[in-house]
């Protein structure tokens, strides 16, 4: 039965994600590239200079590409059930129609979280060719805030297009918008307030339930 | 008989407008029952309550003796809902949708359903979105037979079929319905279809329920008499008598459930004598339109 389910999520995320996992890929190779453009042009020592001394953020090409594949697997996934009320045909298997709904999001949660696991891995090692650990963590401290945004403007976007309720998703895109802009403001990010806003966008996967219990119940 | 489904005081509004007000009615086990009505008289609000797709304002909707605001898995399983439109996931093959539907559903039997995509001129992977209307109305409903549900809900089974998918659709219904002792309830706005289909009726009409009874009885007992006007200052109201009328100059129209003679009495009671009513039979359609007019 769940591998039913985890079937027909793929189905719709599949090709979103092969493109936006190739997106991601492309972006990391440029990153690269341009490192070793700094490297060669700037010569290694005005590279390390630039970079510990001024924070040179070479790696601005990712930046967006988590809250990018959060919302379009956000879109590809639930679009689909909500167009022509298809979601009532899932709200209708012979299944609890909360444990569905999480289900459903816990699909896509895993699917980005893999994808950007992957995407820090591939940061790392290539920080690390011309870095050292201290550079490359401090660099993941910035990058740790931008995926976390993703994971949450899925949560977010996901739960604005199960919302039947036009008034609901207008006061929930400027709610989720002010949220997604806190992940971006770099220079206040300590440890405890990454922390803080993880448990914070965890929460945020549970919207899509109040968002379901509109549906399920007509409200509009 | 038990009690499939039972309404009970039902009462609905949209914002401030009344869509049915004490609406009741129910499903014994093993009939066919329509729920027939003119475009945004309530079918589909219906259907939805009962889905539990939609809080009722007042009232209560019982599914096999279960609230309809949380049927339980158990009891879902034992429904079979096709949606207006017959939407279905078009995102999945022929195959992939009914590999993925008989896990959800114990007794899942895919015989019927390839049985019917055999007569459909499409492949095993085609996509459900690149089939015609009546393919996937046939999709809809092979999956809905392999479900082998107690209770089969289709809201506008019709909507969007050609004569030949409509006739397709009725008859593997009808047969499958007959084998297997099902109850159905279905909505339809082609009402012809249902002559020979339906064993009982409801017929709603905005905010009432103006018939409810077995088909039969209905298309026995309501009749259409028609007659000449003396003169064209003649007025005519419903009441018991005249369900309905039409007058178009001089020709008058009454539809009734009263026999020849009682109309002939009321309207010498209005001052016409010797009226020379004829009593014209009439479909299911013509008896439709008749008691809830053409507007």
């Amino acid at each position: 039965m769940y591998k039913a389910l985890i079937f027909k999520e793929w189905l719709k995320i599949r090709w979103a994600y092969a493109a936006m996992t190739l997106l991601s890929l492309l972006a990391v190779t440029y990153v690269a590239l341009n490192m070793a453009y700094y490297n060669e042009f700037m010569t290694a020592k005005g590279f390390w200079g630039n970079v510990i001394l001024l924070g040179f953020p070479f790696y601005t090409e990712l930046e967006y590409i988590p809250v990018l594949a959060g919302i379009i697997i956000a879109i590809v996934q639930f679009a689909p059930e909500t167009n022509d009320s298809r979601l009532k045909l899932t709200l209708h298997l012979p299944v609890e129609e909360n444990k569905l709904l999480l289900q459903m999001i816990s699909f896509g949660f895993v699917l980005l979280l893999v994808l950007f696991i992957l995407l820090t891995f591939l940061l790392w090692i290539i920080i690390g060719i011309y870095f050292p650990s201290e550079v490359i963590l401090y660099v993941l401290k910035i990058w740790l805030p931008w995926s976390i945004a993703g994971l949450a403007v899925y949560f977010l976007t996901s739960a604005i297009i199960v919302e039947p309720i036009w008034i609901s998703r207008l006061i929930m895109i400027p709610f989720a918008l002010g949220f997604i802009d806190v992940f971006f403001d770099i220079f206040n990010h300590t440890a405890q307030l990454i922390l803080f806003l993880t448990i914070l966008s965890l929460f945020s996967s549970t919207l899509v339930l109040f968002s379901g219990y509109h549906f399920k119940r007509g409200i509009k | 008989m038990e009690n499939v489904v039972e309404v009970k005081n039902l009462t609905h509004y949209y914002g401030n407008k009344l869509v049915f007000e004490n609406f009741n009615f129910e499903i014994k086990s093993g009939r066919i029952f329509g729920l027939l009505g003119k475009n945004g008289t309530g079918k589909t609000t219906t259907i939805n309550i009962l889905n539990g797709f939609l809080k009722p304002t007042s009232g209560q909707c019982l599914m096999f003796g279960e609230d309809s605001y949380k049927l339980s898995p158990l009891t879902k399983a034992r429904v079979g809902f096709l949606i207006e439109g017959h939407i279905q996931y078009s995102f999945m093959s022929i195959v992939q949708i009914e590999k993925f539907y008989s896990s959800f559903y114990p007794k899942w039997k895919k015989e019927p359903y390839y049985e019917l995509m055999a007569k459909l001129e499409v492949t095993p992977h085609q996509k459900l979105a690149k089939m015609s209307c009546g393919q996937r109305s046939q999709v809809a409903l092979g999956l809905i037979l392999a479900q082998d549900p107690d209770l089969l809900i289709l809201d506008d089974y019709s909507m969007g079929l050609d004569a030949g998918y409509r006739r397709l659709f009725l008859d593997y219904l009808n047969e499958y319905a007959k084998a297997e002792s099902k109850t159905i309830f279905v909505t339809s706005h082609i009402i012809q279809d249902l002559e020979n289909f339906l064993d009982d009726c409801l017929i709603i009409d905005y905010r009432s329920v103006l018939v409810s009874m077995p088909i039969k009885e209905f298309q026995s007992k309501f009749k259409q008499y028609k007659f000449h006007l003396p003169n064209s200052h003649f007025k005519l109201d419903k009441n018991s008598i005249v369900k309905n009328y039409e007058i178009l100059k001089d020709k008058v129209t009454v539809y009734s459930f009263s026999e020849k003679s009682e109309i002939e009495g009321y309207l010498n009671s209005l001052g016409i004598t010797n009226p020379a009513i004829e009593e014209v039979p009439m479909t299911l359609e013509d008896s439709f339109i008749g008691i809830t007019g053409k507007y």
